[in-house]
């Protein structure tokens, strides 16, 4: 058996007792908000829901107390190796050559194999918030002001390019734009036949008996 | 501060739950990221080449084994120590109850657990160690997290680990 050939949903659990007082749709939330492992937008979404049940609450400090324990085990565990023991193995002398194989520990070429030890991750856990990772409001208020701007750019340059583009390629959104359209481009192959009698008095050359002043040169 | 060797053979450690397994495995993991150095690509991160051979080993010596479990063995000079702290005390107590509980565990929930919540890798970094995408690798997470409360609560009681 291999690792890409383990089938997940043979590691279905047992389902939780019905009786159980948490949220049941919040417990995947609640099980990955402990380690930060989920985004921002859903963890905060989580924050507001702790806030209001405490059953929820409850989950998440049980998950986040084993998530130490957990931890626990890491930390104890190196106090128990003798250095005969961490000698004990092969390894050692065959780590050296795998390290000249993939690069010395300054050369940048070589994949740095830092992980954050048992400490750190305690440290940092003790550090940050009570609830995973949350940002300020001031992050907050710039990526809502963000996103604001671009729905209204967004906004406006459809609206600005809409009819142009729509007309000029007669692909238009809107039977009134289509209509509007139609009706411009009537008006402008049409001939529109003269109604009425022409008035004679047009080209009079007496300005005064003309309805209409009559220019000094005409440019037909 | 642990060294790289040593991190290596305490997830083999959390894996087969026996020393001498698990420095057969490391060993041997050694030998074989060796004799394949050439397979490594540069650029990418040595330590999850690395943790996917010693995977692929320990649960292949689990198989070999036919999944036999040695949940009872302590881990190296568990008791040697006697500090006399009741608080060190219990958070031995605690780790040995988390060892304990992860031999109960199939081999991919003590993968997953071992590698996130006990030695700290990344989500996107065990994507990388067993060739999959972070978002699967949450799944697994919550699947195993789930297993391990359940199991918890079954031994333990639902307040074990708070009081």
């Amino acid at each position: 058996m291999r690792l890409n050939e383990w089938n997940i949903w043979e590691a279905s659990p047992d389902p939780i007792p019905e009786d159980r007082p948490a949220c049941r749709r919040w417990e995947r939330a609640i099980l990955l908000a402990v380690s930060g492992d989920l985004p921002p937008r859903p963890a905060r979404t989580l924050d507001r829901h702790l806030n209001r049940c405490s059953d929820c609450l409850r989950e998440y400090q049980l998950a986040r107390r084993r998530r130490e324990i957990c931890l626990e085990l890491a930390l104890q565990r190196g106090k128990h190796l003798t250095d005969h023991q961490k000698g004990h193995w092969k390894g050692q002398s065959l780590w050296a050559r795998i390290e000249s194989a993939i690069g010395s520990p300054g050369d940048s070429n070589r994949p740095d194999p830092f992980i954050p030890s048992p400490q750190d991750r305690r440290e940092s856990g003790r550090n940050e918030s009570a609830r995973g990772t949350h940002r300020g409001w001031a992050a907050r208020l710039r990526r809502r002001s963000f996103v604001a701007a671009s729905l209204l750019a967004a906004a406006w340059i459809a609206f600005h390019f809409s009819e142009g583009f729509s007309e000029g390629s007669r692909g238009f959104a809107t039977p009134q734009g289509e209509e509007r359209w139609a009706a411009q481009w009537n008006q402008f192959v049409s001939y529109v036949e003269p109604q009425g009698e022409f008035p004679r008095d047009f080209f009079s050359s007496d300005p005064k008996s003309s309805e209409f002043p009559v220019p000094e040169v005409i440019d037909f | 501060m642990e060294s790289f060797e040593e991190r290596a053979f305490w997830v083999a450690f959390h894996m087969v739950g026996h020393e001498e397994d698990a420095r057969d495995v490391v060993q041997d993991a050694f030998i074989r990221a060796y004799a394949a150095i050439s397979q490594f690509r540069a650029g990418r991160r040595f330590f999850t080449w690395f943790y996917r051979i010693v995977l692929h080993l320990a649960v292949d010596c689990l198989r070999k084994r036919g999944e036999r479990t040695r949940s009872q063995e302590a881990a190296p000079d568990r008791m040697a120590r006697e500090d006399g702290l009741a608080d060190s005390l219990i958070r031995e107590e605690y780790a040995g109850r988390v060892q304990d509980l992860l031999q109960h565990l199939p081999p991919r929930v003590r993968a997953i657990l071992v590698l996130r919540d006990i030695e700290g890798v990344s989500a996107k970094d065990i994507a990388d160690v067993i060739r999959s995408n972070p978002a699967t690798v949450r799944w697994w997470l919550f699947l195993a997290r789930k297993q391990f409360r359940c199991e918890w609560e079954r031994r333990y009681g639902k307040e074990g680990p708070c009081d």
